[in-house]
């Protein structure tokens, strides 16, 4: 803007000329405008403080919520990878140590301790689809049904007189895991052909057959015609023999 | 609108307090699971040894006595309850050792559960019912 006196360019909010002096009458109404603009501007900063202000609470709340759901995330990922990981760790082992596990195992077995090498195999997550211990499988399947039938039979067998409780759920659990031992060994029969560790799967059953003849008085003869009677006689037989009924 | 200001407040912190909880229970679950090694003594196995001695169901007492010889760790004052549950475990498996012509694990067995019952003289009523358990 020009000075309505020297014609020098003045500010738009210049009272006077900085170079003649003279008032600079125009800018009045600049000026004034500015002073509205700045308390308006006053204002609607105030407002929205007092916005701000009274959303915190909300804003807040927002920012953790998202925070949290971030977190839960996270949090849920990091679970669901450490939830087998005593598992992984302990089947990690087994296939770093495979010697020192495989001579473990071969000494229960030599030492006909099929159940301790059944439990051993289980107690350290030891796979037997591993190709490491792929030749134990057959072996494996047979002593869980072994420790089966002899854990059962032990149970069986050593009811004290004192022993109040039904034995006669007891006495079918024996009978279905006598039967599936010798059935899974049946069906196991062909495989065992030139299985490497064969004498050990029919000392299981030698072992078996010998606690049928200590324990139920079974021959030879006698568990053959026992292995062939119906699932109701054989309970029958082994509640005589232990109820003596 | 304020209404709905004060519904969306309460909204955003009940849901912060449920994700607050997930988020520590996954954190702990998460920490434990970490944490967490080989189970050497599952809690209560010797009070469930005990029952079922006490119940007279020998055999029950006998397997379970087993993961003794398997190199578990048991605490000192429950040893012997273990130990009278594999005295009933060790005399079943002699006789079949002993019997499908294993004598030498035979012999080792018998000798354990000797051991077993000359170290524990004051459950000698115990064995005896266990020994009649396997006579009869």
């Amino acid at each position: 803007m020009k000075c309505r006196n020297c014609g020098a360019e003045v500010g738009l909010l210049d009272k006077v000329c900085p170079y003649c002096g003279s008032d600079n009458i125009e800018s009045a109404g600049h000026r004034t405008k500015l002073d509205t603009y700045k308390k308006k501007s006053k204002e609607t900063v105030e407002r929205a403080d007092r916005k701000y202000s009274s959303n915190k609470p909300l804003i807040a709340g927002s920012i953790i919520l998202v925070f949290l759901i971030i977190g839960v995330i996270a949090m849920a990922i990091a679970e669901e990878k450490t939830e087998f990981m005593d598992l992984d760790i302990a089947h990690s082992e087994t296939l770093k140590n495979v010697e020192s596990f495989k001579e473990t195992l071969n000494g229960y077995l030599e030492a006909g301790d099929y159940i301790s090498f059944h439990d051993f195999f289980e107690g350290h997550h030891i796979y037997e689809t591993d190709p490491e211990y792929e030749e134990y499988k057959l072996l494996l399947t047979l002593s869980y049904e072994y420790r089966s039938a002899m854990n059962s039979m032990e149970q069986l067998i050593l009811f004290g007189d004192g022993y109040t409780s039904d034995k006669r759920s007891v006495i079918r659990m024996c009978r279905l895991d006598i039967s599936s031992f010798y059935t899974r060994y049946g069906y196991a029969e062909d495989d065992l052909e030139g299985y490497k560790y064969r004498e050990y799967a029919e000392d299981m059953k030698y072992k078996l057959d010998t606690a049928m003849k200590i324990y139920f008085g079974l021959d030879d003869k006698g568990l053959a015609e026992y292995l062939a009677s119906s699932e109701n006689k054989q309970a029958l037989f082994i509640e005589e023999v232990v109820l003596g009924e | 609108m304020n209404k709905l200001k004060i519904a969306a407040e309460w909204a955003v912190c009940i849901t912060d307090i449920i994700l607050g909880i997930v988020f520590i229970s996954l954190l702990i679950s998460t920490l434990s699971n970490i944490s967490r090694s080989e189970v050497v003594q599952k809690d209560g196995t010797s009070e469930y040894i005990l029952d079922h001695i006490e119940r007279e169901d020998y055999g029950t007492a006998g397997i379970e006595s087993r993961k003794m010889r398997l190199g578990e760790k048991i605490d000192e004052p429950m040893q012997e309850f273990y130990m009278v549950g594999s005295y009933a475990d060790l005399m079943f498996w002699e006789k079949i050792y002993a019997e499908s012509g294993s004598e030498l694990t035979a012999e080792d067995l018998r000798k354990q559960y000797e051991e077993i019952k000359d170290s524990l003289p004051e459950y000698k009523n115990v064995f005896e019912k266990i020994d009649d358990t396997l006579e009869k």
